[in-house]
Order: structure tokens, then sequence, then C-alpha cells
């Protein structure tokens, strides 16, 4: 875990959950921000000053933004990078002009590449939905843990007996026990517009999935949504 | 040469025709204007030209810029700039440090650098010189104001200890691509053909600041034209990388860039595609033209960001890699025909 120094866009301190190797770096954060302001509007790119991260540089990976308009947030997906070892950097997104503030959520594996060898799937598991799942069917789960970190990709269908705005809280089995993060729900957007696409907040804490509350504008019938997410494991993991 | 004595020729300086005659130490020297007896070649002519088009900057210089080189060049001469202890005058310094960012295309500095530039060695991991690839690994660019310069001589036989002085500059600025250097389109350009097998290569590196012109040590590396690496004795093995020049076009594809790399640690998989489709489908698939074993085959799921009717829209992408084919899909969230995809995330299902 480690506090940012600065930023460029108005975010106050932002604090991240953090994995660290050489070559690969796994954040976890959620900030928000103004995107009317002056410090927001001068930047170019988004900088986060952050204390020294092993890895000098990495590829472009991706975050998230969400917007505020009361039940209807929209969002899109960012592109994120590590320039060097003391600097996180968010693409500032032209043409998107949903009301803010604003919060990006950071559920991210950056990597080095260049690798030059042989590569082999490893850590993949295998979970499984609760019984307690009622109006979520699933597309399909997967989920992958190493030793510090975790992945969980949840491909999901609604079904039109789900009722809007309410609390709703799932139980798998399978996952790692030691995960407690923040994440972005996606949903279904059938609407043909600009605005990006519906996002929820939820929350993953070992096998329990919290979703608070699927918003009024989204279209539940058999419609596919997802959360696609790395989470650092435990309270801090550096390898 | 001709050293005449000093009682007949003293104060004797100047040229006629052919012969100077210059004054060294009280001495009178007479020198015959030295012509090459080569043809120099283009890069030649322009470093030639550079030269002296820096050079003459220097007489265009302000008393205090002058005053700001020769105190540079001061400090410079109890300091290992270029690899060894100089002893400079200002002009001296200007004319180092600005044929060297003149190399590079960088337009000529004339305040002299406030500081002294400790500029780092080269560190490589490994490095082949093979008939179709000339590459180097593992060189981390300091900062991104350091650019590699890269020296190398044409092929000399086994036998042959030294050839040093025919390396010439394949590139003066060279940034590494996650750390690989790959040269050989650029040598072959330089020297007009591609290296030799069996024969060797001597090969200097040095990192130059772009800001400044100050240059790093230089390592001088030997290799031998063959399919192993220099260091470690290994077969080259290409990055785990997955492009569109591998894959035959499905006919609704009006546009694709496509870039998938896999990382070592659970499949991890980079990915940065660009695509427009015209058909009905949300996604494209086809065969690749030579079969891949560098990406762990199977499905990845990542994120597409609408750039068409659908601007920003996610798209929940389903990227999936055969050894013979390719697959990218539209899943959840909202497709748009238009749309970038990227992330990193890890192997899903086979």
């Amino acid at each position: 875990m480690f506090n940012s120094i600065s930023n460029n866009f108005g975010a106050g301190v932002i604090q991240f959950k953090d994995y660290q190797s050489e070559k690969l770096t796994i954040l976890n954060a959620m900030f928000s921000f103004n995107p009317d302001s002056g410090e927001y509007q001068a930047a170019e790119i988004l900088e986060i000053k952050i204390p020294n991260l092993k890895m000098k540089k990495s590829a472009v990976t991706a975050a998230f933004v969400v917007s505020s308009e009361e039940n209807y947030q929209y969002g899109t997906v960012l592109k994120t990078w590590i320039k060097d070892a003391n600097t996180i950097c968010i693409e500032k997104i032209e043409g998107w002009n949903q009301p803010g503030p604003w919060t990006i959520y950071i559920n991210a594996a950056y990597v080095k590449l260049g690798c030059r060898s042989a590569v082999e799937v490893t850590g993949t598991l295998t979970p499984a939905i609760g019984s307690d799942m009622t109006g979520f069917r699933s597309n399909g789960f997967y989920a992958t843990a190493e030793p510090g970190w975790c992945y969980v990709c949840f491909r999901f269908r609604t079904s039109n007996s789900l009722e809007h705005d309410k609390e709703l809280v799932f139980h798998f089995t399978g996952l790692p026990e030691d995960t407690d993060c923040n994440v972005p729900i996606v949903f279904m957007n059938a609407s043909v517009d600009k605005k990006g696409s519906p996002i929820g907040h939820a929350h993953i804490k070992g096998n329990e999935l919290t979703i608070y509350g699927i918003p009024p504008h989204v279209y539940t019938s058999n419609d596919g949504h997802f959360i696609n997410v790395f989470m650092v494991r435990g309270s801090e993991s550096t390898e | 040469m001709i050293a005449l004595p000093s009682i007949a020729f003293d104060g004797f300086s100047g040229s006629a025709k052919d012969v100077t005659a210059r004054n060294v130490n009280g001495r009178t020297i007479l020198s015959v204007k030295a012509y090459s007896k080569q043809i120099a070649s283009p890069a030649q002519i322009a470093r030639r030209t550079s030269l002296s088009k820096v050079s003459r900057a220097y007489k265009n210089l302000t008393d205090s810029q002058m005053k700001a080189w020769e105190s540079l060049a001061e400090r410079m001469k109890s300091t290992s700039i270029f690899g060894h202890y100089a002893d400079l005058t200002g002009h001296n310094a200007f004319v180092r440090l600005n044929t060297q960012l003149q190399m590079t295309g960088a337009s000529i500095l004339y305040d002299a650098p406030a500081t002294l530039s400790s500029v780092p060695y080269v560190r490589y991991e490994d490095y082949w010189v093979m008939g179709d690839r000339i590459i180097f690994t593992g060189i981390e660019q300091p900062e991104d104001k350091y650019k590699l310069v890269l020296k190398m001589s044409a092929g000399q036989s086994t036998g042959v200890s030294s050839a040093w002085n025919k390396t010439v500059v394949i590139s003066p600025s060279l940034v590494p691509d996650w750390g690989d250097v790959d040269v050989l389109e650029l040598y072959t350009s330089v020297l007009g053909h591609s290296p030799i097998e069996g024969q060797k290569y001597f090969i200097e590196m040095y990192w130059m600041d772009s800001e400044t012109g100050f240059t790093g040590e230089s390592i001088r590396l030997v290799a031998t034209c063959g399919p192993k690496s220099n260091v470690h004795e290994d077969d080259f093995r290409e990055r785990n990388i997955l492009t569109e020049d591998n894959m035959v076009y499905d006919e609704t594809l009006t546009e694709l860039s496509y870039d998938v790399e896999a990382i070592s640690g659970s499949a991890l998989l980079y990915v940065n595609i660009d695509f427009e489709i015209s058909g009905y489908v949300m996604g494209v698939s086809g065969n690749l033209k030579k079969e891949q074993n560098v990406i762990p085959t199977g499905s990845y799921y990542t994120f597409g960001r609408g750039k068409g009717d659908r601007q920003f829209s996610i798209s929940h992408m389903e990227v999936r890699v055969g050894s013979d084919s390719y697959q990218i899909a539209g899943r959840e969230g909202s497709f748009d025909k238009k749309a970038e995809v990227f992330g990193v995330v890890c192997w899903a299902r086979r």
C-alpha cells in the first residue's frame, strides 16, 4: 500500500494497493476528481507522482472512468501506463462530456513487453456461482490466482426479474479469500449514443460479490455484463 | 614532413601551392597538403560538412557564450567525459558536443550546458549477428533523453584482432524497443550488404545525451556472424508476438491493426488492436498465414472502446488465439463496429 505524492488533475491523495515485481505491477485504486477544474483542463496526460516503483516502464493497460449523474453513471475505458518509476499516466479522454465528478477505477496489471521465453498457463482457478445468484446467469467465470495477486473475469447475463437499485450480494466458491477490492461492473447499453456504457459500483471480498444496485437505465433482459479485474491479495504484497 | 633549421627560416609561415609552413615551439614545420586516395562516402561528406558548419558556428557566439564554453571545457579537462581525460578548449568542447547532436538531426546548442552530464554505460543481455538479423537484447534506456549510438565494422576475416578504426556509425539515435535494438536494415543501408556467416564484426555502443551531446563510455564487442548468440550461445527466439502481418483478412474487415504479446506469469496477454468491420456479425475471424506457438492458445477477454456510432461504449472483447487461427468478438457490454481493443489480461479458457 502506498499513497501518491501529487497529481496534475486535482484528485488529492490517491491510495494504491500494490503488488510489485520488476516485470509485473498490479495496482488497485479508486479516486475521484472534477473534470471542470483548471488543473484537469490544463493537463494533457493525467500524471500521478508516486514513490519508487520496482518497474521503470510498462506497456499500456486499461482503467475505467465513471461519471456522476445521479443513478445514471456512464463510463468508458482509459489507457494507463507506467511512464517511469515515479509516474503513473492515465490518458486524458477528449470528447467524452459526461457530468463530473469522475471516478477512476484502477484494477490493472502493468507489464513489460519483450518476453522471449516460453509462456505457460498457470494458476487458473475454477470459480463457481453460489446458489444465491438469483437473476444472474453465467456466461463464463474465469480466475487466476498467484502469490500476491488474483485475476477474475465474470461474464453475466441478467434476467428481467431483477429489481433495479437494490444492493445484491452473491457468493462464489473457488476464489482466494484474501481479496478486498472496489471494482466496476460494466453493463450493456442498448441505445446507440456516445455516452459510453452504464457502469455500476461493486465490491469483491474473497468469495463475496456485492453489486450496489443495477442502474435504472440498464436493460436487464438477457443482456451481457461483466467484471474483469486484477486484485491485489492481502493488505500489501510486494515480491 | 620536413623540419628546417630555425636560423634559415625564422618567421616563415603560410602556404604556397601544396606546401604549408607553420611555427611550432620555435621550429618551422613544412608539410605537404594531404589528399585522400579514397572517394568520400555520402556519410563522410555529410560529417565533414557538419563539422565545418559547427566549427563556423562557434565564431558567431557572443563573448559570454564563448566564456561559458571555455568554462565548460575547463571542467571537462578534469573529468572523463568521452571515455578518457580530455584536454579541451571551448571551441573543442563546442564542436565535440555539437557534432554529436548534429548526427541525430538536433539543432546546434549555442549555450554551453550548465553542468557536466554523467552518461551511463550501455548494459545489454545478449546479441546476435546473423545473415538475416542483427539484434541486441536487454538494453535498458536509462532515460528518454539518452539515445544509443551504434558503430559497426564491415565483416573481417577471423584472423583480424582489431578493426576498431574501421567501425562506422550505423545509427546515432537508436531507442530500444522493450530492450531490443534490431539494426539489420540500418546496417545494410549503411554498408550495402548484410553480415556474412563466419566473418568477424567489431561493434561499439554508447549512450548520448540528446539534450547536451555528452556521450558515455563506449563498450566494445566482437561478434562472429552465426546462429548462436555471442554471450550465452543461445539460438535466437522471436518475441512472443502475433501481429496483423501473420493474418489472412476476413472479407468483412475494412481495417485491422493487431498486436498481441504473451508475457510469462500465468499467461498474461498484452492486447493492442484496432479494427473496423462492415458486416453484421459482432467480430471477425480468420486464419493465420503461419502457425504460431508463442502465445498460449485459447480465449482472453479484454476491453473494446467504441470509435464509431457507439463512441466510448465498452465492449467485452474475446480475443481468441489459435495455433493457426484468430478471432476477435464482442461478447458482453456494447459492441461498436469500429473500436480499439486494449488491456492486459490473463488467459481465461481453452
